[in-house]
């Protein structure tokens, strides 16, 4: 059973608890501090007044334990179940082997249990031995802050060489595709990298965040056809705002990176003249553009 | 009246608010007085509670609206996943789950009366006022323990011994697959569980095309699966959008369908009454019972496979009559990106060179009105649009007018 308490933060939190118990070190601050970074903004409350009255008997209320040893929990069915299947995954050779002990388990959920309808059909080739090396060598140079001297053909067909710093893995599920986002924005398909090789270590305190820019787009939404429940549902991956106008229109502010704006575009173009883009002009003006040659096409 | 409490009991209920709340998100306190107001009152100030990092507030004359807001791009883990550990429980199952594991780590097999009595004589005694528990209530425990698979018995004569089930998994040699998963994968939420209990994860991966939300959900795929896996009907209430009632059908699952374009997940069913094959919306489905062995599972499944290869999207119209589309496009000799989208994201549909410049795209569907947003998407390109089924074409003529005027005023 998916929701029951032994995966609960509470259980979490308390086991952290009782650790620094049975260490005597716990106290009323740590506590405090102890919950807060585990357990929700109100947790505290219920855990104090349950400690200082005694109700759930493994910490007394001047902070000592009855538990004798760290506690640990076996993992349970359910989680074997869903390790077993992910095992079967062509993706989980790209992080790990097999594991063993679970021989006897049955999956969660076979491949087969799921059709992805709309997803693209040129995923990465995860079982090529070739990727599996790159994404293992790009996963560790993420982790230990090193460059990497990558050479990979970009979408034009150019072969380019150059030295990254690559600073996180973007997986699309739409693609089906793994995306390396180095600093300085540079957007690297994984599938698309010829060599990759392992350059120096970057120091920890040279790292900038990475500054990918953001744009927005304030979209008129006309409720027919189920319009505003499809358009929240399909934007539901990017921040939003959304408002009501009236009873036929609503008004939406998607947030989005300025390199997806291609993207964007289409994907509103999408749902035809149930969306309308009211602001900002340059993103109408690319609206505008598209319908324009739309025009000139249909008299050839 | 119920004092108010962080942990609920069932997700069901939180479920629904935390949807609405991430999904529209601009519905006032009045606009759920359909349901009681208590309860949004409770459900909200909960929901403000686990997702304090993620919620946002306006307030304009017509009241304060709530809403989750986040980009899935820049988040690591699924914040949706802490509603998922929030669930109650007494302070008899806290403190039976602490002291009987700690229990079963020190000794190797012991009965439940050996249980009862060592957690008597040496873990309650340091309170004022202990807890007595009968054995009753510890071998419920013990046994709801067994059944989740954390501990193990073995009969020894008359008695039943319990141990704790030891497993070789060390989960810290596969967090980065967890981490991946517990993203990726329909049920997600399980491997974040298994995050819970990792040393240390480290934050190398993002997500585009994230549709959390979906996480929502997993408790209806969990017992579906189960009813899948067993080839067994299911009883489930479902919710109707258009008339906004609830029905109960019973329904022989097959198969789950999922858009990772649309953010929308259903379960392909074949329906009991009419023997038609449907799709359900899992968001919609608040309730799932299992019940018996349906013989035709495999005639119906294979039915599906072959019904799947002509549809679009989820719509299977009335599965007799396939409707052709058939798309003539621009594409200058140095856009061969487009090709390659058509070929990528057509859904298997034939794509043929016409001359340079010219090239069609052609596919037979149950339903080619759901193909339209694919094909809007090649607007500023079409040379014609095509279509067996004349009101599809016309919508699409009638739509690309309508867009044209929308941006000449």
């Amino acid at each position: 059973m998916l929701f029951n308490e032994i995966y609960s933060t509470y259980y979490i939190a308390m086991a952290k608890l009782i650790e620094k118990a049975i260490d005597g070190e716990l106290s009323n601050k740590n506590a405090n501090e102890i919950i807060n970074s585990i357990a929700f903004s109100d947790s505290y409350i219920y855990f104090l007044d349950n400690i200082k009255s005694e109700q759930w008997q493994l910490i007394t209320k001047d902070f000592n334990t009855n538990i004798k040893t760290y506690p640990k929990m076996p993992i349970t069915n359910l989680q074997k179940s869903f390790l077993k299947a992910i095992s079967l995954d062509k993706r989980f050779r790209l992080f790990c082997d097999d594991i063993i002990g679970l021989e006897d388990v049955e999956p969660l959920y076979f491949e087969r249990d799921f059709y992805y309808f709309d997803k693209i059909l040129d995923g990465d080739p995860y079982s090529d031995e070739e990727y599996i090396k790159i994404f293992q060598t790009v996963l560790r140079a993420i982790k230990e802050h090193r460059r990497l001297n990558i050479v990979f053909r970009s979408g034009k067909g150019i072969i380019t060489k150059g030295i990254y710093f690559p600073q996180k893995l973007e997986y699309s599920e739409k693609d089906d595709k793994f995306r390396i986002i180095c600093s300085g924005g540079s957007v690297i398909n994984m599938a698309r990298i010829k060599t990759c090789t392992f350059g120096a270590i970057v120091n920890i305190s040279d790292i900038k965040p990475i500054d990918r820019n953001e744009s927005t787009v304030v979209i008129s939404i006309k409720n027919e056809r189920k319009a505003l429940e499809r358009c929240m549902l399909h934007f539901a991956n990017l921040k939003k705002e959304t408002r009501q106008i009236d009873d036929k229109f609503y008004e939406m502010k998607l947030t989005y990176y300025k390199d997806d704006e291609t993207e964007v575009l289409i994907r509103i173009l999408s749902f035809g003249p149930m969306l309308k883009v009211i602001s900002p002009q340059s993103f109408i003006d690319l609206i505008k553009e598209r319908l324009n040659k739309q025009k000139s096409c249909e008299l050839r | 009246m119920a004092e108010y409490s962080e942990l609920i009991k069932k997700f069901d209920k939180i479920r629904d608010y935390m949807r609405d709340f991430y999904i529209y998100g601009f519905r006032t306190r009045d606009d759920f007085s359909i349901k009681s107001l208590r309860s949004y009152d409770n459900e909200k100030r909960r929901i403000e509670s686990y997702l304090y990092d993620i919620m946002s507030f306006r307030q304009d004359e017509n009241g304060k609206r709530v809403f989750i807001s986040v980009d899935c791009a820049s988040i690591n883990t699924n914040p949706l996943y802490r509603a998922f550990k929030t669930k109650s429980f007494t302070k008899n199952d806290i403190t039976l789950h602490f002291i009987i594991l700690d229990i079963l780590t020190e000794h190797s097999a012991l009965s439940i009366p050996q249980i009862a009595d060592i957690i008597f004589d040496e873990y309650l005694s340091i309170f004022q006022e202990p807890i007595i528990f009968d054995l009753s209530t510890i071998r419920n425990k013990l046994k709801e323990y067994e059944k989740i698979g954390i501990l193990t018995s073995e009969k020894h004569g008359k008695n039943l011994l319990y141990s704790m089930l030891r497993d070789d998994i060390d989960i810290n040699n596969y967090c980065d697959a967890i981490t991946f998963f517990a993203e990726s994968s329909p049920m997600g939420v399980v491997g974040s569980f298994l995050l819970d209990k990792c040393k240390s994860i480290q934050k190398c991966l993002s997500y585009k095309h994230h549709y959390i939300m979906n996480a929502l959900d997993s408790e209806i795929i969990e017992v579906i699966l189960q009813a899948i896996h067993s080839k067994r009907k299911i009883e489930i209430t479902n919710f109707i959008s258009k008339t906004q009632r609830e029905e109960i059908v019973i329904v022989t699952p097959l198969k789950f369908l999922i858009s990772v374009q649309g953010g929308r997940q259903y379960i392909a069913c074949k329906q009991q009454r009419t023997n038609i094959i449907k799709n359900y919306r899992l968001d919609y489905i608040k309730k799932v019972d299992i019940l018996d062995k349906d013989e035709f599972f495999d005639d119906n499944y294979k039915k599906l496979e072959v019904i799947l290869a002509n549809t679009w999207g989820v719509n299977i119209g009335n599965t007799k009559d396939l409707e052709k589309i058939v798309l003539t496009l621009s594409i200058l000799q140095n856009e061969k990106y487009i090709v390659n989208r058509l070929l990528r994201e057509g859904r298997g549909g034939k794509v043929t060179q016409i001359d340079d410049t010219t090239y069609t795209y052609e596919k037979e569907l149950y339903n080619a009105q759901e193909a339209l947003p694919f094909i809007r998407t090649f607007i500023g390109r079409i040379i014609k649009f095509e279509c067996t089924n004349e009101n599809v074409k016309n919508t699409f003529y009638e739509d690309l007018e309508e867009m044209q005027k929308m941006y000449e005023e």
